[in-house]
């Protein structure tokens, strides 16, 4: 190309290209109706399939501990494994199942219908992004 | 007011505040419209070609690395989603007969565009743009209108940099080419 090219200059005073009335709002109606889609969420610092991993990893070990606490011979002393007290956590455990016995059917029932409404609300969000 | 830079608004967008969002379009909406009328050469699709290249942004934004700047990143975007839109449409291009003229005559054609007046030059090279097809017209555009860096080009257009050099080398040879001709042919409308 040559040193002084004119085109720079012819280019200059091209007048400039507007967008139409209204283009931005435009964009910006479409841009809000995908976010109430599928909004940017906080990204927590533990993800949610490592809380599900952490979940099943304290089913197993307590599973297991059970297990071992069952297989071990009732002497009437403490019984303990790798230096874990067992008869003392399962005693926790038991007293906490205890309680939870105690608590009136109307706490119960508010639970599960707190926990059913969540289920929904996840299952028809995930169908309307599914579906969109 | 302090001016916030487009990565303080990506940020904000990813927190999840979308309205700012809006900033980034107020920003580029002329810029966006501008490039892709240039390619597809119709208001109304330009302006839902620009429309669908801010949304593409939009839900993109979470893989912007910020190896380029947001203006080179959302502006590959915009030239990508404009020219498959005419790809597909197989626009009807007006295609010249390869124009052979020597350097004099285009050198001829500068001089006389430079005589003009303002008016007429852009006249004359709105004429000549139109002749051009939409990538050659893009190029020009990016480099002379926008006046973006070759280096940035060859990031938005997916090419390399000796290959944008040759296109917009050629693409102006070409604009000049087809000048000479409206030129000619203006002057033998008036004798």
């Amino acid at each position: 190309m040559k040193n002084k090219d004119h085109l720079k200059e012819w280019f200059r005073e091209l007048p400039p290209e507007q967008a139409p009335q209204g283009f931005s709002n435009k964009v910006m109606k479409q841009v809000m109706s995908e976010w109430s889609l599928d909004p940017y969420k906080y990204q927590p610092i533990i993800s949610k399939k490592a809380w599900w991993t952490i979940g099943v990893m304290a089913i197993i070990i307590t599973g297991l501990l059970f297990t071992v606490y069952s297989s071990l011979p009732n002497t009437g002393v403490q019984q303990s494994f790798f230096g874990l007290n067992l008869t003392r956590l399962f005693s926790i455990v038991g007293q906490i199942f205890e309680k939870l016995n105690n608590i009136s059917p109307a706490v119960g029932i508010s639970v599960l219908a707190i926990i059913a409404l969540w289920f929904f609300d996840q299952l028809f969000t995930r169908a309307a992004r599914h579906y969109k | 007011m302090e001016k916030k830079t487009d990565e303080y608004y990506i940020r904000e967008i990813l927190k999840g505040d979308s309205g700012s969002f809006s900033s980034l379009v107020e920003k580029y909406q002329h810029m966006v419209f501008s490039l892709s009328l240039k390619i597809l050469g119709n208001r109304e699709e330009a302006e839902d070609a620009a429309q669908e290249s801010f949304l593409k942004a939009y839900n993109s934004l979470r893989f912007f690395n910020g190896r380029s700047t947001f203006k080179t990143w959302f502006f590959r975007i915009v030239y990508n989603n404009a020219i498959s839109k005419q790809r597909t449409r197989k626009k009807n291009e007006y295609r010249i007969e390869d124009v052979r003229l020597s350097e004099a005559e285009l050198t001829v054609t500068e001089n006389a565009m430079n005589k003009f007046q303002s008016e007429d030059r852009i006249k004359y090279l709105k004429l000549g743009m139109d002749r051009l097809d939409s990538e050659e017209q893009a190029l020009l555009n990016l480099y002379y209108y926008d006046e973006i860096p070759m280096e940035e080009i060859a990031v938005i257009t997916g090419y390399s940099l000796s290959n944008v050099k040759v296109k917009i080398f050629r693409s102006r040879k070409h604009l000049l080419a087809e000048l000479t001709k409206i030129l000619k042919d203006e002057t033998i409308s008036i004798l």
